[in-house]
């Protein structure tokens, strides 16, 4: 369809452009728009200076936590071995000082009582190298001790293997001790004796017979009533010097 | 003060010129929000936006007359306006088929006044709106227009040619309660 115009083509531009302000509204209020615009200008600035502000105070933050974590970590280590050096001292070197003096046989306690350290140590495998030098040094600082306490030289070369580290070098020591230990019978002891006669007086007749002492055993018989023939048990020893 | 005089010591961040800049404007630049823009409060945080790109942009501006600048801040709102209508999905077009130009009665349009013109235009549907404010208003043809809102130019020349049919029905309208107003 072809537009009929009849006189001049209507300017819709410029009649509109005519209107000043809204029909049938009220007047726009310029004063309330400049200043929401002006608080707008000013807002926009100062967030920008917001926005900096707390990007640098990010940074700081996690400079700050990382910073902290890290020294706790190494605070947590030192912690750890500090309460292990405490562990080893009070469990190994002040009970074998004791036993020392009770038995005047330090290597012995030493030996027995340092199992629980070693059980200590190998748990942590970091832990575990701090805590060797601290007991060396321990060891260290103790050894005059137990010179003073004239526990024998051998002994004493003995002991500082054991504390180096790990359980092959327990195993070696234990060897070791084993090695050097007396073999005692269980009559001269002390204690013994009164469970022996304890025993004794449960089943009413018990006597050792010392037989056949050319192939160097011990029988020990025990007499059920009515029947004194009859053995219950027999213990064989190594020879005696 | 002219404008130029105004641009100047706006540039140098004189907030009075800036204002007196805005006081200049805010009413022609409203008129051209509410013509794409149908509500009134919309219309003015449009006019607001615009004004704070204006005035961050300002130093970008070499001005050259005042009708240079008048079209520079209108264009500015012209595509505030597209942006609100576009995050408020408001364009919904259909891609039609081609509808014949349609020619509008220039005798009874000749007889309205302009706040009846601008009044007529609003009442058309958002889709219309805008392509016969961008084709009529503005002067712009089709390719351009089919860019700018990203449709056919098919599209916009059908939405233009319902546009214009819908002013004839108004119009007619119009016309007919006029004639009733006047025999009564």
């Amino acid at each position: 369809m072809k537009e009929t115009n009849t006189g001049k083509p209507f300017n819709w531009k410029d009649t509109v452009e005519q209107l000043n302000q809204l029909p049938g509204e009220p007047a726009f209020d310029k004063g309330a728009a400049w200043d929401k615009l002006q608080q707008r200008l000013h807002k926009k600035t100062n967030t920008k200076k917001i926005i900096w502000y707390r990007l640098s105070a990010a940074c700081l933050l996690i400079g700050f936590i990382t910073t902290a974590i890290f020294f706790t970590k190494q605070a947590a280590n030192t912690v750890v071995v500090v309460s292990h050096a405490k562990q080893i001292k009070e469990a190994v070197l002040q009970p074998s000082i004791t036993q020392n003096e009770n038995k005047n046989n330090g290597i012995t306690g030493l030996l027995t009582d340092t199992n629980a350290t070693i059980h200590v140590a190998v748990k942590k495998d970091k832990v575990m190298i701090t805590a060797t030098t601290s007991i060396t040094d321990l060891a260290k600082v103790e050894l005059p001790n137990l010179k003073q306490k004239k526990v024998p030289a051998t002994e004493m070369k003995i002991a500082t293997p054991f504390i180096t580290d790990t359980t092959a070098s327990y195993t070696a020591t234990a060897s070791a001790s084993m090695k050097k230990l007396k073999i005692v019978h269980i009559n001269e002891l002390g204690l013994p004796i009164e469970r022996e006669t304890s025993v004794a007086q449960n089943h009413q007749l018990l006597f050792l017979q010392s037989n056949h002492l050319n192939n160097r055993s011990l029988v020990g018989t025990q007499y059920p009533e009515g029947n004194s023939n009859t053995a219950i048990f027999s213990i064989k020893l190594s020879s005696p010097k | 003060m002219n404008l130029q005089q105004l641009i100047k010591e706006a540039k140098q961040g004189s907030s009075a010129a800036e204002k007196c800049l805005f006081d200049e404007m805010a009413d022609s630049m409203l008129l051209v929000c509410c013509r794409y823009v149908k509500n009134r409060e919309d219309a003015e945080e449009i006019l607001l936006d615009g004004f704070f790109k204006f005035f961050k942009n300002m130093s970008s501006f070499q001005f050259q007359q005042d009708a240079a600048l008048y079209n520079w801040v209108k264009k500015i709102m012209i595509n505030e306006c597209l942006m609100f209508l576009r995050k408020k999905n408001s364009f919904s077009m259909v891609t039609e088929k081609e509808a014949d130009d349609v020619a509008l009665q220039e005798d009874a349009l000749s007889n309205l006044s302009a706040a009846e013109i601008f009044s007529l235009i609003i009442q058309l549907p958002v889709g219309y709106r805008t392509v016969f404010n961008l084709s009529v208003m503005e002067d712009m043809d089709h390719k351009e227009i089919a860019a700018l809102l990203g449709i056919a130019e098919g599209t916009s020349r059908s939405q233009l040619s319902k546009a214009k049919s819908l002013l004839q029905q108004m119009l007619i309208e119009k016309g007919v309660t006029y004639e009733r107003n006047k025999y009564r």
